[in-house]
């Protein structure tokens, strides 16, 4: 002993118990019994030694307390006995030169712990208060749980709010000694006494052998009595460094500082005895009547030496860490290794400390120059693996030394071998390898039932996996949805279209994957192995590559940019002078400027703004666009000059539109394949069937954003692809949705697989239902793969304006591009070919290419509205929806557009006081006779007052909702409300909105080229000299109602035909009637897309 | 301009300077939460009250009142106003949300409903309170009780102040482009006057006359009794700001425009003396005619307001006149106004 003890804290008691020497009461129940019985049956003691905590008998507090009153001296050599027991080290350990080992605190922290004590941390177990039985978890109780609350849990500890016992289960693995730690928080001024106790148990009933859960019905009687200890009713010692402490008391300081500090007031301390346990299940219980008592977990182990610590001094922290270590088992090439690991996180990211990004990569330092046949050293891990930020993270080891062979990876609690939890075997191709580890802490996280042991939970590390055994499921999923297909292995599959994804497995599974996607469908596979790409004949791109400039890009270039560069602003104010000759106007008369040098670009207007302000509003919005062009222009050049066939693509996505924006005003989807500065189209859909599918069944909205990438390459005849989001789901469908837009690249994305990168909810690899999706679509495309491949798409005679005029002005007061999208859907779902068109096609020689045209938004620039009436005059049918081109693209109203619909229009405002909940058609030949429910973008209806137009419809308040006006040949309807808004009000596809849509489109072009009788569907027919195909994909909200009975599909075929069969099912049935070819269709409930193809 | 004070926006935030050296005297900071999203946004205006004395209001979460000579803020009312007007007795007209409330000390005295959006007004008469409507309609409530006392239809789109036009009150409305002379007694419209579009800044009186200014680059001068165009001018660029000065015992109208012209006009409308600056006029700024005596740099604030002279006002013991402007560059002048006719 290095010094005497004078004095014992004051009540300190100190009560020690052991099955081994004491006696107890009967135990009581199995688990779910009330421990608290246990604890209120043990009889008084009847012999008190002084021995150490490992020889403990039960003793009373009562007699304990006769004791310090007899001799305070006796108890405190009781005291210093058993400290200095607990300390010393086991027979057979060497102590450090020098030092005496039952004085020398500091070993363990020093890294002097003996290889055999610390062998003993192989049998160690850690729970937490805070996850027992009846402890309330600090959120408060479950709503459905039933558990009576007798502690509740708080940041990291429990207290009592009952004085009724709270347990848990452990499994010890072997009898033996061993040191029980209670982690709980004491005070310098007073005690919080708190009973533990172990009860021996037996298995009473087992689950079965076939339970999946294994532990579920676990039950538990006792099998002898408990051993009690008593806790915490110690205080700490006021002005005593705590090294100094746990030389007097069996406490453990969690750090350093605490060592070499005087205690604080108040503060967590492990608090320890020696005991000897039986192999089996045990049951822990605490009580206490203390609610002040906060007591925060239990740590049993066989090493006397390890010191248990949450410290929140990472070195300190001997229980939260996490160690990985790697060994070469085979494939070594040098008598040394180096190992590095690269780590990849997924969705939503890890957040690094002080960080607001997510954090998407980190790595694990290299271990390097490791004997060939050796562990390489431990390294802490905990700060990659326990944030998380995603259920689990990719690691990539890569390897110096190491060849073709494998290797294993270990995880342990501690870096040492007897804390090893998980040993993990892997294959490793060229010095690389893969596995992906589980993310949080591994420790026992909520209730057990049934006793366990360790310091992790073991099924926690069941999300361990080696790339080997992930890629197996992938393949298996694979095959799966092949065989539910039903189809034979050499099924025609695309060659023409070109169906690309992922494919970064490791080098030791890159053939089998590129083979597993081969036979789902996909024909463009880059990372394929050469005798893969040459058996499966798939696509090489090297002689036109698609190379990417951009990836969702905005083509806003903020006014502040162009004033702040002298060359765009001179750019800027030639625009406006080409605007202004445009308009018959000088720059004075345009923009009211006697020197056009002193216009800034704006980015907003100001509120009351003039007519000047407006047009100048109006010019620098588009001309921020229009800035963006020659950046990509260069970029496009730079690309061909090595790549002289490169198809050069940017990446449009839906967000600024539709998702997290409302127009294309940060983002114009039409400009630079318009304006050639990208030769390939592209864009991406993001559609679930959640919110970010619009509200579209089955992510239908997809066919939408098609139609905008056709539009944006039809003028320059450019090609155009999609990132098809197999990773939202819906694959057969989307992949349909661009094929019948005329989209020949469908880059499924992205297989990945979701381990190769970052950012897994890119990937679909994960998706077992789209490996079913996939297949379906390319192989219901497959052997129609060169009709739609090299053949015509039919003509589109329908279109729907995109507005930009009304973005840009007029946005802000209501948002109307899903209108158009729900107007082009319901022209879809009603068998109608239909365009996007933007402004710039509302030109003589564009519109001739149409006869019925949708037009909304409220503003128009003159000249396309003159170039309208022409069109109307020699026959379109031309269909304003509420407010059409109501105003100019300055924002002054235009006469011309009450001429044209022979009526004025005039916004309805809810002070109007009329009723105008529903509307009715009647009387005219453009609609059927219909009453429907008023709809309008925004809500935002318009009340019209006739001239020349005749009345087709009125609200039921009497007031006048829609006009046609003949001119010339043609028509021009106007509605106070929006077409798109009354077909997704009406019902959409089922509902009678449809044939309300298509009405003066039908009256126009007569019966469409294909029709199918379940409108929940989109039809498109290509034709090629081979034949004619019709591509069929169902889009419906529920699908468990789609058409059980066969389905009719009605073809004008234009040609002689002899058969005509699925691509799925087979030859069907059909019959010519009337000049057309009437087919039998499988049960729309049978299929969600399928070709039928006619020869 | 106030005393020996100068108000003006300094990298957005309002602050007083001293006349003589441009020292800054006072300051508003704004506090910025680093983790807010959104930027704070205190508005700011400046009134003369019916005794010519300068008033600093600040409207954000609250309404205030800002003292000229330190900057204590005096809280007025506990709500946010989208406008307000100040009547006598510490009354506070306030829009809020469709509805109009009057407040004195803090404390609400009556509101109207939520019934529509009030986009023109609010405007204390001696006995009633005007505002003008979203459906264009001018109504005027008893100051006492709010009770409605009349509502007459004007036109399309009613916005602004109601400004003054001898014992007229002049409401525009945006969509029309007119500018309608009402009866405050019992709104009867006086006479209408076709603005050809919207407004530069609020009618107002100068020199026996109602000055005009639209959008279109006209300065227009009217009969305040009949609305008859008395003169007119076109300007050839867009007008910044028009303001009626008294330079040398001579009444004038300082413009300025956006080619950073800064031109006086008569009564008539003509152009006594023009000069130009540099950069462009921002605010409200009036002519510089030598090189500026002093001049303080601010950081132009981005899509915040402009850096500018909320009130420019001449001296109006007129031993020493000057004048003050500021330019696109964020400067401040303060310039001699010798040489001027």
């Amino acid at each position: 002993m290095s010094e005497p003890r004078t004095h014992l804290p004051e009540g300190l008691v100190l009560v020690l118990t052991s099955p081994l020497v004491g006696e107890v009461g009967e135990s009581s129940s199995r688990v779910g019994g009330k421990a608290s019985t246990v604890l209120m049956a043990l009889p008084p003691t009847r012999r008190f030694a002084a021995t150490s905590p490992t020889w403990g008998e039960v003793k009373t507090k009562r007699q304990y307390s006769t004791l310090i009153t007899c001799s305070c001296f006796a108890a405190a050599l009781l005291v210093v006995s058993a400290t200095a027991i607990a300390q010393r080290p086991a027979p057979g350990d060497k102590a450090p030169p020098g030092s005496d080992p039952a004085i020398d605190i500091l070993n363990d922290l020093e890294g002097t712990k003996t290889a055999a004590d610390l062998e003993g941390l192989r049998h160690s177990h850690l729970s937490l208060v805070e996850s027992w039985r009846h402890v309330e978890p600090a959120g408060g109780r479950p709503k459905e749980s039933t558990q009576e609350s007798r502690w509740k849990a708080a940041g990291g500890y429990a207290s009592p709010t009952t004085a009724q016992p709270i347990s848990t289960l452990i499994e010890v693995p072997k009898d033996g000694e061993y040191r029980l730690y209670l982690r709980q928080r004491l005070n310098q001024q007073q005690t919080s006494p708190v009973t533990l106790s172990i009860e021996p148990l037996k298995v009473v009933a087992a689950p079965k052998p076939d339970d999946a859960s294994k532990t579920a019905n676990v039950e538990y009687a006792s099998a002898g009595p408990a051993v009690v200890q008593k806790f915490g009713d110690q205080r700490l010692l006021a002005n005593t460094l705590g090294k100094d402490q746990e030389k007097k008391l069996p406490f453990r300081f969690e750090s350093e500082v605490q060592l070499n500090s005087f205690a604080d007031e108040s503060m967590f301390v492990w608090e320890y005895r020696d005991l000897k346990l039986t192999k089996g299940p045990h049951r822990i219980s605490l009580q206490s009547d203390r609610r002040e008592a906060k007591v925060s977990a239990v740590f049993l182990t066989r090493s006397k030496t390890f010191r248990p610590s949450f410290s929140e001094v990472k070195k300190d922290n001997t229980l939260e860490g996490v160690y990985v270590r790697y060994r070469v088992v085979k494939g070594a090439t040098a008598p040394q290794f180096t190992v590095g690991t690269g780590i990849t996180y997924h969705w939503p990211g890890r957040r690094a400390p002080n960080s607001t990004e997510p954090l998407w990569y980190d790595g694990v330092a290299a271990s390097a120059k490791v004997p060939a046949k050796d562990w390489s050293p431990f390294v802490d891990v905990r700060e990659q693996v326990i944030p998380g930020g995603g259920p689990w993270s990719t690691w990539r080891p890569g390897f110096t030394g190491v060849g073709d062979g494998a290797v294993e990876v270990q995880f342990a609690w501690a870096p040492h071998e007897a804390a090893v939890a998980r040993t993990l075997p892997m294959a490793v191709a060229g010095g690389r390898a893969m596995f992906r580890v589980p993310h949080g802490r591994y420790r026992f996280r909520s209730p057990v039932s049934a006793a366990t042991w360790g310091v992790w939970d073991s099924s926690l590390l069941e999300g361990l996996v080696a790339e080997d055994a992930l890629v197996e499921r992938y393949f298996t999923w694979a095959d799966e949805a092949t065989r539910t297909l039903g189809l034979k292995p050499d099924h025609p599959k695309p060659k023409y279209l070109k169906v690309l994804t992922g494919c970064q497995t490791g080098g030791a599974h890159q053939a089998r994957a590129a083979e597993m996607m081969a036979k789902l469908g996909v024909n463009w596979i880059p990372s394929a192995p050469p005798d893969v790409a040459k058996r499966y004949s798939l696509y090489d791109d090297s002689a036109t590559p698609k190379i990417k400039m951009g990836d969702e890009i905005g083509t806003h270039t903020p006014a502040e940019v162009i004033n702040g560069d002298v060359t765009l602003r001179t750019k800027f104010h030639e625009y406006l002078g080409e605007q202004a000759k445009l308009n018959g106007l000088d720059i004075q008369s345009f923009l009211g400027l006697d020197d056009v040098r002193v216009a800034k670009c704006i980015d907003h207007l100001p509120e009351n703004a003039g007519r000047f302000e407006r047009r100048l509003f109006y010019c620098s919005q588009r001309y921020v666009h229009l800035a963006t062009i020659p950046a990509y222009m260069r970029g496009i050049k730079e690309i061909e000059k090595t790549k002289p066939k490169a198809q050069v693509y940017n990446n449009y996505s839906p967000h600024p539109l539709f998702l997290t924006g409302r127009d294309m005003n940060e983002s114009d989807w039409f400009l630079l394949p318009r304006a050639g500065a990208q030769t390939l189209g592209w864009a991406e859909d993001w559609a679930t069937g959640g919110s970010w599918g619009l509200g579209t069944p089955m992510t239908e909205c997809t066919t939408f954003y098609a139609a905008l990438v056709d539009c944006s390459v039809r003028t320059r005849g450019y090609p155009a692809g999609f990132y098809v989001g197999s990773n939202c789901g819906y694959s057969a469908q989307k992949m349909f949705s661009c094929v019948s837009q005329g989209i020949t690249i469908l880059h499924l994305y992205d297989w990945g697989p979701i381990d190769s990168w970052a950012e897994g909810s890119n990937s679909w690899s994960e998706s077992k239902d789209q490996y079913l999706s996939v297949a379906q679509g390319t192989h219901a495309l497959g052997p129609a793969d060169e009709i739609i491949g090299t053949g015509k798409r039919e003509a589109r005679r329908t279109a729907v304006l995109y507005n930009r005029s009304h973005e840009i002005m007029s946005g802000g007061r209501v948002v109307l591009n899903r209108d158009w999208m729900w107007t082009f859907l319901g022209l879809r779902n009603a068998g109608v070919p239909v365009d996007v068109v933007i402004e710039e096609d509302l030109i003589e020689s564009e519109l001739n290419r149409y006869d019925v045209l949708f037009v909304g938004g409220l503003n128009l620039e003159r000249r396309h509205l003159k170039a309208l009436r022409a069109w109307v005059e020699r026959g379109g049918v031309l269909i304003g929806s509420a407010g059409a081109a109501l105003a100019d693209v300055y924002g002054d109203r235009m006469p011309e557009t009450a001429e044209l619909f022979g009526a004025t229009q005039r916004l309805a405002t809810a002070e109007d006081k009329s009723s105008r909940e529903r509307v009715r058609f009647q009387g005219t030949d453009e609609f059927p006779e219909v009453e429907l429910a008023a709809a309008a973008a925004g809500n935002q209806k318009y009340v019209l007052t006739p001239s020349t137009g005749k009345v087709a419809a009125k609200y039921d308040g009497g007031e006048v909702a829609a006009v046609v006006n003949t001119l010339g040949k043609g028509r021009a309807i106007l509605l106070g409300v929006t077409t798109g808004e009354m077909f997704r009000m009406a019902g959409g596809a089922k509902g009678p909105g449809l044939t309300w849509l298509a009405s003066p489109v039908r009256k126009r072009l007569g019966r469409q080229r294909v029709e199918f009788d379940c409108p929940e569907s989109e039809v498109t027919l290509f034709d090629h000299e081979k034949g004619v195909a019709v591509m069929v994909a169902l889009y419906s909200w529920k699908p468990g109602e789609l058409p059980t009975v066969a389905g009719r599909l009605s073809v004008d075929a234009k040609r002689e035909v002899r058969e005509v069969t699925s691509a799925l099912h087979g030859p069907l049935k059909w019959a010519l009637r009337e000049g057309r070819i009437e087919i039998e269709m499988p049960p729309a409930s049978k299929f969600v897309v399928d070709t039928v193809i006619l020869r | 301009m106030e005393a020996n004070r100068i108000i003006c926006l300094v990298d957005g935030e309002l602050a007083a300077l001293d006349t003589a050296t441009g020292a800054e005297v006072w300051r508003l900071r704004i506090p910025q939460s680093k983790t807010a999203a959104a930027k704070r946004v205190e508005h700011y205006t400046a009134r003369r009250d019916a005794g010519g004395k300068l008033r600093l209001f600040r409207s954000s979460t609250s309404l205030a009142e800002i003292a000229v000579a330190d900057g204590v803020i005096t809280p007025l009312a506990p709500t946010p106003a989208t406008a307000f007007d100040v009547g006598t007795n510490n009354d506070i007209a306030l829009v809020q949300v469709g509805k109009l409330a009057l407040v004195n000390r803090g404390k609400e005295v009556w509101a109207t409903s939520e019934l529509e959006a009030i986009v023109a007004g609010p405007r204390f008469e001696a006995d009633r309170i005007l505002i003008g409507t979203g459906r264009g309609e001018l109504v005027a409530f008893a100051r006492a009780d709010h009770r409605e006392l009349w509502r007459v239809p004007l036109g399309k789109q009613l916005w602004g102040p109601i400004a003054t036009a001898g014992t007229l009150r002049l409401v525009f409305s945006t969509e029309d482009e007119t500018l309608f002379a009402v009866d405050p007694k019992d709104g009867a419209v006086k006479w209408r006057f076709a603005t050809g579009d919207t407004l530069v800044q609020s009618p107002f009186e100068y020199d026996g006359s109602l000055i005009v200014v639209t959008k279109q680059n006209r300065i227009v001068r009217l009969n305040p009794e009949t609305g008859v165009v008395a003169a007119e001018v076109q300007w050839p660029t867009w007008l910044v700001t028009v303001e009626p000065l008294t330079v040398g015992g001579r009444t004038r109208l300082a413009v300025g425009d956006v080619a950073g012209r800064l031109t006086l006009l008569g009564p008539d409308l003509k152009k006594t003396w023009e000069s130009s600056l540099t950069t462009r006029v921002t605010g409200r700024p009036v002519v510089a005619v030598t090189p500026p005596i002093w001049k303080t740099k601010s950081k132009p604030v981005k899509g915040g307001p402009d850096d500018l002279l909320d009130t420019i006002a001449s001296d109006a013991a007129g031993t020493k006149p000057f004048m003050l402007t500021t330019d696109g560059a964020g400067f401040l002048y303060k310039l001699s106004t010798e040489g001027i006719k």
